[in-house]
């Protein structure tokens, strides 16, 4: 077997000043797989998305398992114009969340399929785990994401990376 | 000077070059009627695996629902493997889990694998984490995600793990599709996470 090193850094962006979207354009499709890892802190209640491609169609949908420290609950999302990091919406918060994404055979030629995760515990005062599949009904290659909120502003400081990875 | 994680910087000697931690091993495609795509020869030279996958199942009953299941070593001993999942259909969030006796000497990863009778180019992902897969003297754990949506159809997205109740070390996987096959677009890519 052939090994060789296969997680790469491909760009990482930080808010000098809050934002209400973050973009990563020009993505290369040598990669299998492209993993991205956000933390941000919200201005307020407000969800998270994920937009391929520049692309505000109704091709996306998604799966959803959550807990909030309390009970654990599933929903669903279809015809979307994107996905969401956090379907269940959240109370705000001062304290980041992380959320990633790891997007499969972007650059194939089937429908794109990403699982996406979004963290964020606030010790007791309102907490989610949010596990999610998400799926965008396109057969073209991605190479362009957009990290955008259903309103207000990501804070300053957040900070968005794209790795790609690269089977043999 | 300032402690770099913990250590001196001026602490650190030798002349070990710094390498890329996550390395890719292999990478198996699915033919179709393959009964199993295999990982073999697995070096022990790694802390950890990792399987990513981006599957669909293929059968010739027009199935909606196919499996994705996981075997180690060849190891067909159904006591040896037990998992155990938490799983959203999109309605319902339950748990659920597993004796290798029901799965015939292996584990199920995925039971809502899109097969031949789900939407045309449907796919579905996962990661599964396999930890100090190489120890002599430990059991091995193996946990993941796994998930499809489907738009208007029900899709899943489950975590898991899955024990493998054996001190051997791992030189091989096999991934088994239920109940035939999976498509020639499917792919397992196994990378291996060195340790310090």
């Amino acid at each position: 077997m052939a090994a060789g090193a296969t997680y790469e850094p491909i760009a990482t962006q930080t808010l000098a000043s809050a934002a209400a979207s973050i973009t990563f354009s020009s993505i290369a499709a040598t990669y299998t797989d492209l993993r991205l890892a956000v933390t941000s802190v919200p201005s307020g209640v407000i969800q998270y998305g994920l937009r391929f491609n520049n692309d505000s169609s109704a091709l996306y949908s998604l799966t959803e398992l959550a807990g909030n420290g309390a009970s654990a609950a599933s929903d669903r999302d279809v015809n979307d114009s994107n996905l969401w990091f956090n379907y269940f919406t959240p109370s705000g918060s001062t304290i980041p969340a992380f959320m990633t994404a790891d997007i499969f055979s972007y650059a194939g030629s089937t429908f794109k399929t990403t699982l996406l995760t979004w963290s964020n515990d606030r010790n007791g005062a309102g907490n989610l785990v949010n596990y999610t599949v998400g799926l965008y009904r396109s057969t073209s290659a991605i190479n362009r994401l957009d990290i955008i909120l259903t309103s207000g502003t990501m804070g300053a400081g957040t900070t968005a990376t794209l790795y790609g990875l690269k089977a043999a | 000077m300032t402690p770099i994680l913990g250590i001196m910087a001026s602490s650190i000697s030798g002349s070990k070059a710094i390498t890329g931690a996550f390395e890719s091993i292999a990478t198996v495609t699915g033919t179709g009627t393959a009964a199993s795509l295999d990982f073999s020869s697995i070096p022990s030279t790694y802390k950890h695996l990792q399987i990513r996958y981006c599957i669909r199942g293929y059968d010739t009953t027009s199935r909606t629902y196919d499996d994705l299941r996981i075997r180690f070593n060849n190891d067909t001993t159904n006591a040896n493997y037990y998992g155990h999942y938490l799983i959203g259909n999109g309605v319902t969030a339950y748990a659920d889990s597993l004796a290798g006796v029901s799965v015939g000497g292996a584990m199920i990863i995925d039971a809502y694998l899109p097969g031949a009778g789900a939407a045309a180019n449907i796919m579905a992902v996962g990661i599964i984490d396999i930890l100090d897969y190489a120890s002599t003297t430990k059991n091995k754990t193996t946990r993941f995600i796994s998930g499809n949506d489907r738009n208007s159809a029900e899709g899943s997205i489950r975590l898991g793990s899955v024990g493998y109740f054996s001190t051997t070390a791992i030189t091989s996987i096999q991934l088994l599709p239920d109940p035939t096959g999976f498509t020639t677009t499917s792919t397992f890519a196994l990378y291996g996470i060195k340790g310090a």
